[in-house]
């Protein structure tokens, strides 16, 4: 093994900025390879991103190991709270409890009760359109991408409107939390502030509907609870604040990653402008092209062996979703962006039993949106640089993306 | 008078993405494939599991096909 010619500062400027090359030489000549900065090992091929995340060996729960290895025994007392709340949300769960608590959602986002959703999408997109004028430029963090999927996840949840405010606050101090890409001594205590606040507003909402159940997502989550011995009110209240957290970062960046880079294919963008009904596979493709998650980790569950590597049980292993789905051996012309690639077996959304729970709210949601924008927009154009976020897992370009609407 | 008989259970392997939601509401029904794909697995057409997996599933990968026995 000659690592010392990978580069291991997986937030280097050149690789944050443009992955690809790096991806490629990683599927290459190190498909397992031990990042030594990064402490642990990275797959970077689709076959191995794909296996893992179908196979039992590779965990969910970074949680546990976290709290019990990383923390003092004072600390532990300390932020018990966070590590319940987080440790019982099924992103971080492994069977058998991953089964349990992914059974609150069955019912709860199904592609039909999505369609239920689509008449808040449809309105909010109208709502946010009418504001704007042709020949102006927007943020499109701030004045769209943003508050979007942020209101409609907290309409369907069943917050009161004059709360959205405080609902984006607590979810950002509990994503910043997750993404941990940079040091910040502050943030476990402002998490565990925001997830204690934010479980109290819920628990209200919760009570409100106990004896009056109303058309929304808590209403159906309690519904399920009731029907199932195995699942508890905080299972309820915190699968709820997951929900909440997960409309809010993803969507946003799905919206913004592939707007800017259709925006930046002329030819591309006239023919899903005449073809809206190709809105669909271009939307597969943004996700697979610039998907808003490079990676996702995973602790090895036994010792094993890939690539005539040891990996021994409870190294962390990051999964490479970005370098998956460029891989050529299983993509054709996978640096090239196809409007109508199909089939597109992308990684984006993460694959396997923790595929996520709101990729068909999110598709919907982003296919509303870009089909309204180029129908009223036609001329928008981008006129700010494109430069990424410097994070190991989450791909995002930097705000503010100035939107000249044409 | 349309007599509507299942006569297969069909999981799309480009669009299943093996979220499980089949094969843990219905373990004797469905089954995980080696490629982590689900599949109808059961030699008995059971079409209310059938039709409550087609309903979770989150990607709309199970269909169930009909012999439509209508007329010509």
């Amino acid at each position: 093994m000659t690592a010392a010619v990978v580069n291991d500062d997986l937030l280097d400027d050149e690789i944050v900025q443009n992955p690809s090359p790096y991806y490629a030489m990683l599927r290459e000549h190190y498909p397992c390879h031990w990042n030594e900065r990064w402490r642990g090992w990275v797959l970077s091929r689709y076959e191995d991103v794909y296996n893992a995340l179908h196979s039992p060996k590779f965990l969910a729960d970074r949680i546990t190991s976290w709290y019990q290895n990383r923390l003092t025994a004072e600390e532990r007392e300390r932020y018990k709270v966070t590590y319940d709340a987080l440790h019982s949300f099924v992103v971080f769960t492994d069977p058998p409890d991953h089964t349990r608590l992914r059974r609150i959602f069955a019912r709860a986002f199904t592609p039909k009760a999505v369609q239920t959703m689509r008449a808040i999408t449809e309105e909010m997109v109208t709502w946010h359109l009418d504001q704007w004028e042709h020949g102006k430029t927007i943020d499109l963090n701030a004045e769209f991408a943003y508050p979007l999927p942020a209101n409609v996840i907290s309409t369907i949840i069943g917050a009161r409107r004059e709360d959205l405010d405080k609902l984006q606050h607590w979810a950002e101090a509990i994503t910043t939390l997750l993404l941990a890409g940079v040091g910040d001594d502050t943030r476990l205590d402002r998490a565990q502030a925001a997830l204690i606040e934010f479980k109290a507003y819920l628990k209200e909402l919760y009570d409100e509907r106990i004896d009056n159940p109303r058309n929304d997502m808590m209403s159906w989550l309690m519904e399920v609870q009731r029907q199932d011995p195995l699942l508890t009110e905080d299972d309820v209240l915190h699968s709820c604040i997951i929900l909440l957290n997960a409309g809010h970062e993803t969507t946003q960046t799905l919206i913004c990653n592939t707007l800017t880079t259709l925006l930046d294919l002329p030819k591309e963008l006239a023919f899903l402008r005449a073809n809206p009904q190709s809105m669909k596979t271009a939307l597969e493709e943004g996700l697979r092209f610039n998907g808003p998650l490079k990676g996702t980790i995973r602790l090895a569950g036994t010792d094993m062996e890939l690539h005539g590597e040891h990996i021994r049980q409870g190294e962390r292993i990051l999964l490479l979703m970005g370098a998956a789905n460029r891989d050529p051996a299983k993509f054709a012309d996978p640096e090239r962006f196809v409007p109508t690639r199909e089939p597109n077996p992308h990684l984006s959304f993460s694959h396997g039993i923790h595929f996520c729970l709101g990729a068909p709210l999110a598709r919907m949601e982003a296919e509303i949106a870009f089909n309204e924008m180029l129908r009223r927009f036609p001329k928008m154009e981008v006129r700010s640089d494109v430069r990424w976020e410097s994070r190991i897992l989450g791909r995002s370009i930097q705000a503010p993306i100035h939107l000249h609407l044409g | 008078m349309a007599l509507k008989k299942l006569i297969a259970v069909r999981v799309d392997p480009n669009l299943c993405v093996g979220s499980g939601m089949c094969v843990s509401s219905h373990p004797d029904r469905f089954a995980f494939q080696p490629d982590g794909h689900a599949t109808y697995t059961a030699t008995v057409l059971d079409e209310s599991a059938a039709r409550e997996a087609e309903e979770l599933c989150p990607v709309s990968a199970i269909s169930l096909v009909f012999d439509e026995e209508e007329k010509f």
